[in-house]
């Protein structure tokens, strides 16, 4: 395009002619069309690609993380998690989307503009590029340090979420404990930790860029003065510099994208790192499902186990359960009950030859038959914010409404389902916030009864139920289950009255088994069932959309004067920061204005000195040929300033959000 | 240069940290019954990815803004001054560019609400499902949570997508907006040097002014997308900001009793988390300082509930609840509670170490206090056992201590802030009978004088109760001490007689 403005220029010089003109113009107007559509499908399928990506990604990861074992997920913080799965990812998805399209980008037209210029002049070219050298060292120096600070930012980003999201689980306590200040005071130390590191790597970008744009002048001054020298010497045409200048400036771009690029693909692999510090950890190997379902005795013997380095939680544990009977684990608190169910359910690994099921080793087992197996209400609860019906109805899909019901009946939910409008439709808060405990627990429960597991360990899951409530729902569970094999642990001998064998463990070692005294009482029928619930509607198969609970989504005008001014507002405390900044602004915006005027008189200048000029010399529309005023001024005047370059950048880029 | 980025980062990492702690505040302040109905993702989203896409405006944005302003209010002037005609023709091309920008920001407008809704999704998914990760894996659901995330995260990519689109027409029709800009100079120039009106001189000065001038003018529309965006997420931010708590201190709060004597009353209190599904029907009762209040009745018959209105958790909907005769709304919250020792149905544990844990974090309690504590409720066989004793670090949620711990820790701390009011829900619920007796005799010294309210289901802990209220249906059915209410034969004999089998059986 610059060379179609020069001969446009030229010919108003040389043959003035209105067709050409308006040739010349119709082919602006084509390249730009041109490459305004070039433009919009790299954009599109540049970053649209990189979408794709973080979709893909995000999806492996959490593919990932729901295959890692037990105990990974065990030593790792949720928040810690999470930062990875979204911060490192979109810094990971920004080196790759805008990254590459930039870099790309800065290849093209530099390479172009390089061989423009040692077209024109290679000793020139020669001198402007000396200062590459110094760009590169700048540039690497800049990239490492980048690395080091933003993955110092990363991991403290990691942890402010980390502490933020326990603080907001926790939100009952703190508020009980009238712990907010305290909270608050913890959480400005994070905060102004974070603001710190972040501002080191501003500063960085600071220097940086002002760093670049001078080196970038230093080379235009040189240009001008090896130039001007050979003008003068008589070995360069000035049309021939004014053409060298001219390229020399669409270089600048490309140079300070550069630094741009550098700075992305920094921040992007510091995040990778983070990112393959999950993908890491080695999952559970997938195995089939299919197959028939272990079965038999479960014997376990000479168990020791200790978790990580600790010492053993369980000692020389050996017992044998024959299908069929109810088995009690009594004992104190932390003598190891759930560690012992733990390991029968492989949420912590058994060492080798420990524990075997129906004569096979329990590491042998193919987890997903053993999963369908042994089915478990673990002492702590879990709910998912989901409907109580899909919250039952988690450990068999393909259940009917009806099934569903009569496990939460089962489960003595029926009373409570009564007082609830909507009955198994009612949405729960996360994690169960706006259920009882008892009912939580007991929803739990139904989730174990609806599957028809040969195995079913019950980990204190009455320890939030009332006595009366509990001997209904043992009664029933037992009604049903004749061939079930079940683990019960409990503090209250009302439980324990049902088991056959009783074991005690105490301090991790077994202290003495035998059967339980009293005679399990007489079967009463269960009661609370039979009422009508409205219909179950199966909602997607799958579990736990957090969208369940009402979504705040925005109304009003996008543009909206009262949020911006509350935007606005929110500067007020920094406006001294903006006011220096914008003086700054100010003088460089002036010197930018001043720049095309001192130039346009230049060029008459020229011309009406020398009322014919001589032939081929085209006027120039962004060096100059003569001043050094405007000569000078060139470099700074046509360096993007900071600003509009990373805003120009980010442009270029994609939506960065 | 440098001072100018200097300042601008400086400026945007101050608001982001003005922001953020003033959001963590708000958290702080917000009523309980927004966190029963908002994931923990979404809060979280807002403290975070809504705040980092503030960054770009305050850096950026703002003060460029106003710089481009400039610079194309210069350009004007300076065009008019040279050639009022060629002036008005180069800027014609504003107004299409004014229709692409509108065009742009309608669409990218909703784009960028939707993608901040789907992020927050997103975010809540992962969130729930990381926590919850120990049920996914045992009952066999990671296809299906798969499945359900693929949703989640292809309705965020779509959105993204969407706004993609907008982009990628908008920058390159406002590129080729400036050539039309460009051409219509040259043209129209052209053919007035041809006609001598021009000297080319003038139309090389027009030609780089307009290319000044479209440059800010793309930079302002940046500038104005970035807004957009700030805005989409602000205007979340805001919202949240604006959640003012019902539940607050008044203009006048009444002065806390220093100490508190610990009088509790229940006054014909109504209570709904809901409306129109009633959970307490007209509780009323009174605890003198010094009296133990019982509180039985089956799951789900309002017993926590009670606890969580003592606390003003919630406000009543009808009736008071007063402490040392003065109802509790005329307290400021935060003061009042502080008076109180708590021990919640559902166990929650920080990460860090258990002495931090019991101490609440608070460095100025002495350690003995801490240690005492944890004596007193029986941890010091299991403290004995760990290597670093009080400073066996915990891990999110307090794991690395069986539930049983967890909950002795948590009734550890309760003890050790020396409360005038002890409140117990179901504190013991997944503790050893043996333990509990140790803990019981401990509570009887440290807390004679002290009024104390219990939740639990196993009756042996209440029996030695000033007073047991049996709850049902949210409605106070029976209440009087162990003996009157055995003498009565009403639910709470019958309850008895249940778990009268255990202690036969334990005999
Ligand atoms: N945050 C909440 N939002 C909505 N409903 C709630 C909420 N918390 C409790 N409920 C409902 O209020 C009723 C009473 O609950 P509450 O927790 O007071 O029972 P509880 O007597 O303590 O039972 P449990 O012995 O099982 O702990 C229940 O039906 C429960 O579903
Ligand atoms: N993840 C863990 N890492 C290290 N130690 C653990 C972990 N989980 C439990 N322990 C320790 O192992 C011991 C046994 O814990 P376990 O949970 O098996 O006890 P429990 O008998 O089930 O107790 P409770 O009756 O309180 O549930 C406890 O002392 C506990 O501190
Ligand atoms: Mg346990």
């Amino acid at each position: 395009m610059p060379r179609l403005v020069r001969h446009i220029l030229e010919s108003l010089e040389k043959e003035p002619s209105p067709r050409l003109i308006a040739i010349s113009c119709a082919a602006i107007l084509g390249l730009a069309a041109g490459d305004s559509i070039l433009f919009f499908f790299t954009r599109r399928i540049l970053i649209g690609a990189s979408r794709d990506v973080e979709f893909e990604m995000r999806e492996d990861l959490f593919a990932h993380l729901l295959r890692l074992p037990p105990r990974w997920h065990r030593k790792s913080r949720v928040g810690d998690v999470m930062s990875r799965a979204v911060n490192d990812l979109s810094a990971v998805r920004m080196m790759i989307g805008p990254g590459i399209m930039q870099a790309a980008n800065t290849i093209v037209v530099g390479t172009i503009a390089v061989t423009l210029m040692a077209l024109a002049s290679p000793t020139l070219t020669l001198v402007a590029l000396a200062i590459l050298p110094f760009v590169a060292v700048a540039t690497q120096v800049m990239g490492k340090v980048t690395h080091r600070r933003f993955t110092a930012i990363q991991e403290f980003f990691s942890e402010i979420s980390a502490s933020a999201q326990e603080n907001i689980s926790g939100v009952r306590l703190v508020r009980a404990f009238a712990r907010e200040a305290t909270e608050e005071r913890r959480f400005d130390a994070k905060n102004r930790e974070f603001r710190r590191r972040n501002l080191g790597l501003a500063r960085l970008n600071a220097l940086y860029f002002p760093m670049l744009q001078a080196l970038v002048g230093v080379g235009f001054a040189g240009v001008l003065w090896v130039g001007g020298r050979k003008i003068l010497a008589g070995e360069l045409t000035v049309p021939r510099y004014v053409e060298f200048n001219l390229y020399l400036m669409e270089l600048v771009w490309p140079a300070i994208a550069l630094g741009w690029v550098v700075n992305l693909w920094q921040r992007g692999s510091a995040s990778w790192n983070r990112m393959a510090e999950l993908w890491a950890a080695e999952p559970l190997a997938v195995e089939s499902a299919e197959g028939p379902l272990p079965g038999g005795p479960l014997e376990v013997k000479d168990l020791t186990f200790a978790y990580d380095s600790g010492p053993p939680v369980l000692r020389n544990i050996s017992l044998t359960v024959e299908p069929g009977t109810t088995v009690a684990l009594v004992g104190r608190t932390g003598s190891g009950k759930s560690t012992l169910l733990n390991l029968l359910l492989r949420l912590e690994e058994p060492p080798f030859g420990t524990i075997r099921l129906g004569g096979r080793d329990l590491r042998d087992t193919p987890l997903p038959l053993l999963r369908r197996a042994l089915v478990a209400v673990p002492q702590e609860t879990f709910l998912f914010s989901d409907t109580l019906g899909n919250n039952i109805a988690i450990g068999r899909p393909g259940a009917t409404p009806a099934q569903v019901e009569r496990a939460a009946l089962e489960a003595g939910l029926g009373p409570d389902l009564a007082t609830f409008p909507k009955g198994l439709e009612t949405i729960v808060g996360e994690r169960g916030i706006t259920l009882s405990g008892g009912q939580k627990q007991r929803t739990a429960l139904a989730r174990a009864l609806l599957t028809d597991a040969p195995y079913l360990v019950l980990d204190d899951a009455f320890s939030s139920v009332d006595t009366e409530t509990e001997e209904r729902i043992l009664e029933a569970v037992k009604a049903r289950s004749g061939t079930r094999t079940v683990f019960l642990v409990s503090h209250r001998l009302s439980t324990i009255q049902h088991a056959d064998v009783v074991v005690v463990l105490e301090k991790g070692r077994v202290a003495g088994d035998g059967n339980a005294r009293g005679a399990s009482p007489g079967r009463r029928p269960l009661r609370g069932a039979g009422r009508a619930t409205a219909p179950l509607r199966r909602s997607r198969g799958g579990v736990a959309v957090a969208d369940h609970l009402p979504e705040d989504e925005a109304q009003g005008r996008g543009f909206d004067r009262g949020i911006l001014r509350r935007l606005l507002s929110l500067a007020v405390p920094y406006r001294g920061y903006a006011g220096g900044a914008l003086v700054v602004l100010f003088l460089e915006s002036v010197a930018q204005l001043a720049g095309p005027l001192l130039t346009g008189a230049a060029i008459d200048l020229v011309f009406s000195s020398k009322e014919s000029p001589r032939k081929g010399a085209p006027p120039s529309w962004g060096g100059s040929s003569s001043g050094s005023g405007s000569s000078l001024a060139a470099p700074a005047l046509s360096t993007p300033s900071p600003a509009s370059t990373s805003s120009r950048s980010s442009r270029r880029s994609g939506s960065c959000s | 240069m440098f001072l100018m980025v200097e300042w601008t980062s400086r400026m945007g990492q101050g608001v982001m940290f003005d922001l953020r702690t003033r959001i963590f505040g708000n958290l702080q302040r917000a009523d309980v019954a927004l966190y029963d109905r908002t994931p923990v993702g979404r809060l979280m989203t807002r403290l975070t990815t809504d705040v980092d896409a503030l960054n770009e405006l305050f850096t950026s944005g703002f003060v460029s803004l106003l710089g481009d302003l400039a610079v194309l209010g210069g350009i004007v002037a300076i065009l008019y001054a040279l050639d009022p005609t060629l002036a008005t023709i180069s800027l014609g091309v504003l107004i299409p560019m004014a229709l692409v920008t509108n065009w742009f920001r309608k669409g990218a407008r909703d784009t960028y609400r939707r993608v901040r809704v789907r992020i927050a999704r997103v975010n809540s998914f992962l969130q729930e499902h990381l926590s919850g990760i120990a049920v996914v894996q045992l009952f066999r659901r990671e296809e299906a949570a798969q499945g359900a995330f693929r949703t989640v995260n292809d309705d965020h990519r779509v959105a993204n997508l969407d706004s993609i689109f907008y982009y990628s027409v908008f920058y390159p029709a406002l590129d080729f907006l400036s050539a039309v800009g460009m051409a219509a100079i040259l043209w129209w120039g052209g053919g007035e040097v041809i006609k001598g009106t021009m000297t080319i001189g003038a139309v090389v000065t027009f030609l780089q002014y307009s290319k000044r001038f479209y440059r800010p003018l793309m930079d302002l529309s940046e500038k104005y997308n970035i807004l957009q965006a700030a805005m989409a997420s602000s205007e979340r931010i805001f919202q949240l900001l604006d959640e003012a708590p019902s539940i607050a201190a008044p203009p006048f709060p009444a002065p806390v009793p220093r100490p508190l004597r610990g009088e509790i009353e229940f006054d014909g209190v109504r209570f709904a988390y809901k409306p129109d599904e009633e959970v307490l029907k007209g509780v009323s009762f009174r605890a003198e300082p010094g009296e133990t209040i019982a509180l039985v009745g089956a799951t789900g018959s309002g017993k926590s509930t009670i606890v969580s209105l003592l606390l003003r958790f919630y406000d009543v909907t009808k009736g008071e609840v007063r402490v040392d005769g003065t109802d509790v709304r005329r307290f400021d919250p935060s003061t009042f509670r502080d008076g109180f020792g708590i021990v919640l149905q559902d166990t929650f544990l920080f990460t860090g170490t258990i002495a931090e844990n019991v101490a609440f974090f608070d460095p100025s309690m002495p350690r003995e206090t801490v240690e005492r504590a944890c004596h007193d409720v029986g941890l010091g066989p299991l403290l004995k056992r760990l290597p670093d004793g009080l400073d066996t670090k915990l891990t999110e949620r307090g794991g690395g201590l069986s539930v049983g711990e967890k909950q002795l820790v948590s009734f550890a701390r309760a003890l050790a802030r020396d409360p005038r009011i002890l409140i117990l829900d179901e504190a013991t619920s997944s503790v050893d009978p043996e333990t509990e007796a140790v803990i019981e005799k401990a509570v009887d010294r440290l807390l004679s004088g002290r009024t104390s309210v219990v939740v639990a289901h196993r009756l042996s802990t209440i029996v030695r109760a000033d007073r047991i209220l049996v709850l049902a249906h949210g409605e106070v059915r029976e209440s009087g001490t162990h003996a009157e209410l055995l003498a009565k034969g009403g639910l709470y004999a019958r309850l008895y007689a249940l778990q009268l089998k255990d202690r036969e059986a334990a005999a």
